[in-house]
């Protein structure tokens, strides 16, 4: 019996097992389909995929509002994240870059007018780029951009296309002499016969001699080099690189080739794949390129702090996205590629996304709150009622102001709600977010003055300020108690400080941020005072109390802990000073980090 | 008799009962247990004991018949073996030599209903004798085993025992009783013999229960069945096919509700696209249909590539190259597949491009034909123009990706699970309908492998049974609408297509030809048939239609 095969469908074939849909015929039939079918249904790509939320009653504005806000919000976002990581390698970039300038300059003065030296070593350069693998095709790919424009002739080499030495040899000069050929091309002379040559001879070390020679007798003495570098030496295999080192380093006084060895693991990878020989016929020098952390804490110091019209995480989630950094693989490209997802899933799937398109930028850098652009619609205000800290705004506002009419109202009249209780709202957030930023700064000027081991990164402290209070958290304690320990003249640096700090803070609203209770500036302005004259009260009226009745030696720390000043040649009335300082600017980083945050 | 039983002791020794013919005893490791030694266990009472439990046993045998679950099987057959045992003719004096059971054994004594069935049996044996308390817990247990089953497991033989050795064991018992109940118990010993003798009979022709031990250690032979299910005759694929379409489909509403989920979501995956993350499927069930149906969908905004990477002959570079002259426009295609990839992915990042983006849908990137190519895969991936939807099914498929390639597929994954049949997916694999015939796709996968001569000389055969099959169509008269299944395929004479392999110096001599036929024939695609008058012709077990597809994708 013969078994002939039925095709299940158009995508299946006893011989076939690639198809292509071409939009022309798709179109045609999705037309047709739509006619015979129903007009009400949309192409998956209008809307940019865009669905209305609310169970549809979601207006068609709000959601071309929200797919705007994304594009609005995420893509200078990503360029700022890409700008802070080039700005964060650059240095490591810097320093490979600069040491191939530099080098077999003295080998060629010395051995100018002499004979060759027996025995040459080949320049190295071990780039430590750390075990973040997924993001070295970027930094490589951008230590290779700025050599070539430097005017260096480079090859990029990959493992996975260099399983031979001779794989290894072709790859190299194919991407040297396609270099050359672009380089010429571009400057009018056609190189297609050498590029036609260059396919049918041999790949090998000779040809690059050839090459070279042909190149430097044109260009004079130049100072251009060959750099070849192995992207992910580790996953070359050790025979290769071994020979490829022996076969390089007999050139070299040829040919001015600098080999530079990205490293994820460690520098014994060096010693564990090449030979004794090998390593001897390298001049290595070492170099730390990716800086995975200070790069992750520049970006979120930019996206997370100071950027206050971003996103914003609660602590759990905060924490997901710093996990996936710190306990995977340190990838920049990751944490990078979660926030994004973070962003879409925002503005995809949350309706009162909206709301973010009320704070905008003001001139001079603040966050100010405009109208929002469209009416809410009821379905929107209801959840906008339901978020927990609105219910607590409220409920605090009517035991503050026993205003039960403004209660009322705001929970029937959704006219009042949009009108007047929300902008107060994203004022209030606003101001959280100013203020937020300016207790960060001061917690790293506090940071500044205290001993190594008790500074945490910027990451770390974000996740202090949002997880906890400041009451509660043992590194602000920690801090606080090197502080009463300050003598007068740290205290007065650090005074300066958070003075520059607290001048250059656009903070427009000091008075809402701070809910009248603390006067920022005053307060600093009081402290300042008390420090120089520490013999006279800032205040008269506490006049009477300014006489310590007896000698300050003994002081606590924000756990009541007692413990023993040392700074014995300070006058009481200094200590007491001290004493004020110190609680003026808990008071400030009090109101800063947690006064509203938490609230919001 | 009673006076001489010596008082001190509660229970006479085990010599002594064998020489009054009272016990029943069984041996282990050369130690006597003393099987029936209570006054209470009159002849009556185990007659009665012995009838409770037939019907217990009876009970149970007929639900282990209704019920063929273990437990119940393990039960009947427990309490099966208690009986039995009990109604073998006791041993005889020391006869019975057989060790004691082994720890297996003795387990299935251990507890149960059967346990307790015995229990009443045994409760007052020989454990009370005092000179037997030294004896070893083993000893214990081989008390509550029935005599002739302790013997007949252990020494895996059953000896025969004289008939003699019963008549006494039951005398002496009653003379062991005191009390005067014993006095008058002839009648009970009369109906305990028959109920022995009857005993003997059950052990033979009784029910299931009772032949269990017999069964289980008579050296007949395994009585397992060997009917397995790979004597199952195979089932081609169109029949395997109908046979499945005859099922009734099981929660139809729960799936088209998942489907529908699924559906809403294809609007969110755009976006996903359109954001530059690629999208990976996972979960259970074949995830082919819903993909294309998105891919369908997405082809009215880009051109889309579909590539089934379960197809077992994939040629990747082949669909590379497919990609580069349909979609790009490009003549030349040669290179290898890293060349392809680079090509690709260099058009669709130049800013001068007639197309603008495409759609990547591969089903099953960690097909065996795709493995080696997820490199360039990758390299396709990281294109910020060509988005990528792909799905997964073997479990540990992540694995085939390292940091850096992951890195650049920029997966956003996506559970999938749709519960629906591999239908297409297994295609590809044996559904020969008998040994000796090979499907469609099975020659196809085997001529992959050949080289262009011996493809050459498939072909000949192929079209010589196309042409002969369109000779004989034309004559059939035209209300033959439909060759029966199983129609006689036309045959070549081997000389005549060695002739003619040979006219086109596909073989130079019949030696090769042999072997080249005996390859076709050791993976079934060609056979050979002896005619009576001794000739041997050749022939490709497949329609002319299918031939011809065949011969089709070849070209």
């Amino acid at each position: 019996m013969t078994d002939t095969y039925k095709p299940m469908d158009a995508f299946d074939s006893m011989t076939e097992s690639t198809f292509i849909l071409k939009p022309p015929a798709q179109q045609q039939a999705a037309a047709k389909k739509t006619a015979s079918k129903s007009s009400s249904i949309k192409p998956i790509s209008a809307d940019g995929g865009f669905t209305r939320l609310l169970q549809g009653k979601e207006s068609s504005e709000s959601m071309e509002l929200r797919r705007r806000l994304f594009s609005e919000m995420w893509e200078p976002l990503e360029k700022l994240l890409v700008d802070t990581e080039q700005h964060v390698n650059q240095m490591g970039v810097s320093e490979v870059c600069s040491y191939v300038d530099s080098s077999y300059t003295r080998v060629e003065s010395v051995e100018k007018g002499q004979l060759d030296q027996p025995f040459t070593e080949m320049s190295t350069a071990v780039a430590f780029a750390g075990v973040n693998t997924g993001d070295h095709s970027k930094l490589f790919g951008s230590l290779q951009e700025q050599l070539v424009t430097g005017g260096h002739h480079v090859a990029l080499l990959e493992s996975q296309y260099c399983t031979s030495l001779a794989c290894m040899l072709k790859s190299m000069l194919e991407q040297i002499l396609a270099s050359l050929e672009v380089s010429q091309s571009s400057k009018g002379s056609g190189r297609q016969a050498a590029a036609g040559s260059a396919k049918t001879i041999a790949y090998d070390m000779g040809l690059l001699k050839l090459w070279w020679d042909e190149a430097s007798a044109g260009a004079g003495a130049s100072a251009n080099r060959v750099v070849v570098i192995l992207q992910d030496f580790e996953g070359f295999a050790p025979m290769v690189v071994d020979d490829f080192v022996r076969i390089a380093t007999s050139y070299c006084h040829s040919v001015p080739i600098v080999v530079v060895l990205g490293l994820a693991t460690s520098y014994e990878s060096i010693h564990q794949s090449l030979s004794k020989a090998s390593i001897s016929m390298l001049n290595v020098e070492k170099f730390n390129l990716q800086r995975s952390k200070q790069c992750i804490d520049a970006a979120i110091r930019r996206v997370l702090v100071e950027a206050t019209d971003t996103l914003s995480f609660g602590a759990e989630a905060y924490k997901s996205l710093l996990d996936q950094f710190l306990l995977y693989n340190f990838s920049i490209t990751g944490f990078v590629k979660k926030l994004k997802f973070a962003a879409m899933d925002f503005f995809y799937a949350q309706p009162l996304s909206v709301l973010a398109s009320m704070l905008k930028r003001s001139a001079s850098g603040a966050l100010a709150v405009v109208g929002c652009p469209i009416r809410l619609s009821p379905e929107q205000l209801e959840l906008v009622r339901m978020q927990k800290s609105v219910q607590r705004f409220l409920e605090q506002q009517l035991e503050e102001t026993g205003d039960s009419q403004h209660f009322r109202l705001a929970l029937s009249s959704d006219e009042y709600m949009q009108n007047s209780v929300l902008p107060q709202l994203l004022r209030r957030l606003a101001s959280f977010r100013a203020g937020y930023c300016l207790g960060i700064d001061l917690v790293v000027a506090l940071q500044d003055v205290v001993p190594e081991s008790l500074q945490k990164p910027i990451r770390t402290l974000h996740y202090y300020a949002i997880s906890q209070r400041f009451d509660d958290c043992m590194h602000w304690k920690a801090l606080s108690a090197v502080m009463r320990r300050m003598k007068a003249p740290d205290m007065d640096r650090l005074l300066a400080r958070i003075n520059a700090i607290v001048e250059a803070a656009a903070i427009p609203d000091w008075d809402f941020a701070t809910k009248n209770e603390v006067d920022i500036p005053l307060l600093l302005q009081q402290t300042g005072e008390l420090l120089a004259n520490p013999e006279q009260p800032a205040n008269p009226a506490d006049a009477g109390a300014a006489e310590p009745a007896k000698r300050v030696r003994t002081r606590t720390d924000m756990e009541n802990r007692p413990f023993l000043l040392f700074d014995n040649n300070s006058s009481d009335h200094m200590l007491k000073a001290l004493d004020q300082c110190c609680a003026n600017i808990e008071a400030i980083l009090r109101v800063s980090l947690a006064l509203v945050g938490h609230d919001v | 008799m009673t006076d001489e039983t010596p008082t001190r002791r509660t229970a006479p020794r085990a010599r002594d009962r064998v020489d009054m013919g009272l016990t029943l005893t069984s041996t282990k490791k050369g130690r006597k247990t003393l099987l029936t030694d209570n006054s209470s266990a009159t002849p009556s009472r185990l007659a009665a004991d012995i009838a409770d439990i037939l019907k217990l046993s009876a009970a149970v045998d007929a639900d282990d018949k209704e019920n063929s679950s273990e437990e119940n099987a393990n039960l009947a057959s427990v309490v099966g073996q208690a009986v039995y045992g009990f109604q073998k003719p006791a041993p005889r004096g020391r006869g019975g030599r057989g060790r004691g059971g082994t720890k297996s054994t003795r387990a299935r004594h251990g507890g149960g209903l059967a346990a307790r069935a015995t229990s009443r049996l045994h409760a007052n044996t020989a454990v009370n004798d005092e000179d037997d308390d030294d004896d070893d817990n083993d000893n214990d247990d081989d008390a509550h085993l029935p005599p002739g089953k302790s013997r007949r497991v252990l020494n895996g033989t059953r000896r025969p025992q004289p008939a003699a050795a019963r008549v006494p064991a039951t005398s002496a018992q009653s003379d062991d009783d005191d009390d005067a109940g014993n006095s008058g118990s002839a009648g009970e010993d009369g109906e305990e013999m028959r109920t022995l003798e009857l005993d003997d009979d059950f052990g033979h022709n009784g029910p299931a229960y009772e032949r269990y031990f017999q069964d289980l250690h008579t050296t007949k032979g395994s009585k397992t069945s060997d009917n397995t299910l790979s004597k199952l005759p195979m089932l081609s694929q169109s029949e395997s096919r109908s046979i499945l379409a005859k099922l009734p489909t099981k929660h139809k509403d729960e799936l088209e509700l998942l489907e529908q989920l699924h559906h809403r979501q294809f609007r969110q995956w755009y976006f996903e696209l359109s954001c530059g993350f690629n999208l990976l499927f996972y979960g259970y069930g074949s995830k082919r249909r819903l993909i294309n149906s998105l891919a369908t969908e997405l082809a009215a905004d880009a051109p889309a590539v579909i590539i089934n990477g379960f197809f077992p002959t994939l040629n990747f570079k082949q669909s590379l190259e497919k990609v580069v002259s349909e979609i790009i426009g490009f003549g030349d295609t040669a290179g290898t597949v890293a060349d392809m990839a680079a090509l690709i992915r260099g058009y669709f990042d130049s800013s001068n491009r007639e197309v603008d983006k495409m759609y990547l849908v591969v089903h099953n990137i960690d097909g065996s034909c795709l493995r080696k190519h997820q490199s360039a895969l990758a390299l396709l991936s990281s294109c910020r123009n060509i988005h990528v939807l792909a799905s997964i099914d073997h479990i540990e498929a992540p694995l085939i990706w390292d940091a850096s390639t992951t890195t650049r597929f920029n997966w956003a994954w996506h559970d999938l699970t749709t519960f629906e049949p591999y239908t297409v997916e297994t295609s590809y694999e044996n559904f020969a309908s008998d040994t000796s015939e090979i499907g469609p796709r099975g020659v196809l996968h085997v001529l992959a492998s050949l080289t262009e001569n011996a493809k050459s000389i498939f072909r000949i055969l192929a079209e010589y049974q196309i042409a002969e099959s369109v000779m004989a169509d034309d004559a059939v008269p035209s209300t033959t609408q439909r060759k029966p299944a199983g129609a006689k395929v036309p045959e070549m004479a081997y000389s005549a297509y060695f002739a003619a392999c040979r006219d086109q110096f596909l073989v130079s001599s019949e030696l090769t030809f042999r072997s080249q036929l005996t390859e076709f024939r050791d993976h079934k695609v060609i056979q050979s048939r002896h005619a009576p008058d001794g000739t041997e012709s050749v022939y490709i077990p497949l329609d002319a239609t299918t031939l011809g597809s065949i011969l089709e994708s070849m070209d």
